[in-house]
C-alpha cells in the first residue's frame, strides 16, 4: 500500500480496485457485490446489456454515487466515501453517456474548464490580469491548445459547443477530460450514436491517449467490434452482477456472456 | 388626433418648457434604475449559477435591512451592525447551500425554483420572529451616508440632488463593476458558468458545487444589502413619479 501522492506506480500495477461493491436505489439493486481491478496503463472495458449497472459502476468510481457496501482502492488509498471533487483532484476524469458539456461556452472554454483544479492563483490577480496569474493563464492555454491540436478540432475552438454536431461534441468532451491530465479516464459510451468514420476516429484517439500519455482508461461500450479492438481486459456485468472478467477473447467464449447477450431466461 | 398629440407631441413640449424638471426626472430615474439594477444583479447571479429564478431575492433585501436595523435597535453601533449583517448574509448563504440546495443536486430546475418559494416564506417568518413585525426606520445617517440635498440652479429653476442618491449611485456602480470583473475574469467566473450549464459535468472536472453556491448566494446577499441601506429611496420612488410638481 502506498499513500496517495507517493511514488508513481509502475506499469501493470493495480491502479484501482473495486471490492464487493453494492449499490441500491431504494429497493432496486443497481450493482451487487461486484469486484474487479484496473491496472496501470491498460484499457479496461465494462460491457453488458442495458440496465446492467455499467454507468452506476462508473458513477461509484468517480464519487457521484456512494456504494452501500464494499471498498474502493485508488492509487493505494482505500476509501469508504469520496466526493466527485476529491475524485477529480485525485486524477479521475470522465465523459458522459449523453454528452455533458457547458453548452453556452465555446469549445476552448469547455476544455479550459478542465484545468480548473490546476489554476491556483489568487482571484485578485486574475481580475487584474497581472503577473503570475497571467503567466498561469498562458501556460494553461498552451496545454489546452496542445489538446485541441491532438484532437484536430482547431477550427471549432471558438464555436459554442451547443451548435456543434454530436460527434464533435463528444470530442470536445474528451478534450475537457484530457485537460485534467488524468491518471484514470472513464469513458461512458464514447462511440454511442456515431457513424463508422467517427467511431474509427474516436478509437484512434483513445488508443493514442493510452499510448502517448500512458493514461489508464476504463470505458463502457456496446459495439463489440470496438471492445475487441481496443481493450486489454473486459469485465461483463448483467443485472448488476459480474458474470465474466478477462481478455476480450476469453470473455466472448464465456457461456454466461453469450446467454446474457442473447437474452436467455435466468 | 387629440390623443396622438397628447401621447407624442405634448410631452416634448413640456420638456422644452421646463428643462429643469426634465433633468430632475432623468436624475431620479437614473438613481432608481441603479438601485433596481442591484436587485436585478442578485437575481442574475443566482440564475447564472443554478439556472433558476430566485423568488426569494426580494425578501433577501428585506431580511438584510431588517437584520441591520434590528441589530441597531438593540443598541449595537451602526458599523458593527453592518459587519454582523454581512456575517449573517454569509451564514444565510451557507445554510441555503447545506439545507436547501445540496439535497436537490441534479434535480430539475422547477424543483429548485419551488424551493426558493419555501425560502421566501421561511425568511419572512424568521425575520419577524427575531426582530418583530413593527415598522422600522433605516439607519442611513448612522451608517455615515450623507443626508440633505444639493440644489443646482438650472434653466430658471433648480435641480435637487439628494446626497444619499449620489452615494447610492456610486456604491451601486462600484459593486456592479467589481462583480462583473470577478465573474468574467476569474477561474471562479468560468466555474460559475460551467455550473449553470451542467451540474454533473461541473462536478466531473472538480468544480465544487457547494463552494460555487455559497459564493453566489453570499454575493446575492451582499448586493441585497446595498438597496436595503439606501432602501428608503426605492420605496419613495413610485410615489414621487406620480406626484405632479
Amino acid at each position: 500500500m502506498r499513500a496517495p501522492g507517493g511514488p508513481d506506480i509502475a506499469v501493470g500495477d493495480m491502479l484501482l480496485s473495486v471490492e464487493n461493491v453494492s449499490l441500491a436505489f431504494g429497493g432496486v439493486k443497481a450493482v451487487s457485490d461486484v469486484s474487479f481491478d484496473i491496472r496501470k496503463g491498460e484499457i479496461r472495458a465494462i460491457i453488458g446489456p442495458n440496465g446492467a449497472g455499467k454507468t452506476s459502476m462508473l458513477n461509484v468510481i468517480n464519487g457521484f454515487y456512494q456504494p452501500q457496501h464494499g471498498r474502493i482502492t485508488f492509487k493505494g488509498a482505500t476509501r469508504a466515501k469520496m466526493r466527485p471533487y476529491e475524485a477529480a483532484e485525485g486524477g479521475i476524469a470522465r465523459t458522459f453517456q449523453n454528452v455533458a458539456l457547458f453548452r453556452g461556452m465555446t469549445a476552448l472554454d469547455n476544455i479550459m474548464a478542465g484545468r480548473t483544479l490546476k489554476m491556483r492563483k489568487n482571484f485578485v490577480w486574475q481580475v487584474l490580469r497581472h503577473g503570475p496569474a497571467m503567466r498561469e493563464e498562458v501556460e494553461h492555454r498552451r496545454a489546452v491548445e496542445a489538446i485541441i491540436d491532438f484532437l484536430k478540432i482547431q477550427e471549432i475552438r471558438r464555436t459554442p459547443v451547443g451548435r456543434l454536431p454530436y460527434g464533435l461534441q463528444k470530442r470536445v468532451e474528451l478534450g475537457r477530460a484530457l485537460a485534467m491530465e488524468p491518471e484514470l479516464l472513464l469513458l461512458d459510451e464514447p462511440m454511442a450514436g456515431m457513424n463508422l468514420e467517427e467511431k474509427e476516429d474516436m478509437s484512434r484517439f483513445i488508443l493514442d491517449v493510452n499510448d502517448h500519455f500512458g493514461t489508464t482508461i476504463a470505458l463502457i461500450e456496446h459495439d463489440m467490434g470496438v471492445v475487441m479492438d481496443l481493450s486489454d481486459r473486459v469485465v461483463v456485468l448483467d443485472h448488476g452482477i459480474k458474470i465474466a472478467d478477462g481478455t476480450p477473447a476469453e470473455v466472448m467464449k464465456d457461456q454466461a456472456v453469450i446467454d446474457a447477450y442473447l437474452g436467455v431466461a435466468h | 388626433m387629440d390623443l396622438l398629440y397628447k401621447a407624442f407631441i405634448d410631452p416634448f413640449v413640456q420638456m422644452g418648457a421646463a428643462p429643469d424638471l426634465l433633468v430632475q426626472t432623468l436624475w431620479d430615474g437614473l438613481v432608481a434604475g441603479v438601485l433596481y439594477s442591484l436587485i436585478a444583479l442578485g437575481f442574475v447571479l443566482i440564475f447564472k449559477a443554478s439556472g433558476v429564478f430566485n423568488f426569494a431575492q426580494g425578501i433577501m433585501v428585506v431580511f438584510a435591512a431588517l437584520t441591520l436595523v434590528g441589530l441597531h435597535e438593540h443598541g449595537i453601533p451602526a458599523y458593527v451592525a453592518l459587519a454582523i449583517t454581512i456575517v449573517v448574509m454569509f451564514g444565510l448563504a451557507v445554510s441555503v447551500e447545506r439545507l436547501m440546495l445540496r439535497p436537490l443536486v441534479n434535480q430539475p430546475d422547477i424543483i429548485l425554483f419551488m424551493a426558493t418559494f419555501g425560502l421566501t416564506y421561511f425568511l419572512i417568518g424568521f425575520g419577524e420572529l427575531i426582530f418583530g413585525g413593527d415598522p422600522k426606520v433605516m439607519i442611513a445617517s448612522e451608517l455615515g451616508l450623507p443626508s440633505g440635498a444639493i440644489d443646482i440652479k438650472f434653466a430658471g429653476g433648480f435641480v435637487s440632488l439628494q446626497k444619499i442618491d449620489i452615494a447610492a449611485t456610486i456604491i451601486a456602480s462600484l459593486m456592479v463593476a467589481a462583480l462583473a470583473l470577478f465573474f468574467q475574469k476569474t477561474r471562479i467566473g468560468r466555474a460559475l458558468r460551467a455550473v449553470a450549464d451542467s451540474h454533473k459535468a461541473a462536478l466531473s472536472v472538480g468544480i465544487s458545487l457547494e463552494q460555487i453556491w455559497v459564493i453566489v448566494w453570499f454575493a446575492a446577499g451582499l448586493v441585497a444589502l446595498a438597496p436595503a441601506s439606501c432602501g428608503e429611496r426605492v420605496r419613495k420612488c413610485p410615489s414621487r413619479s406620480r406626484s405632479s410638481r
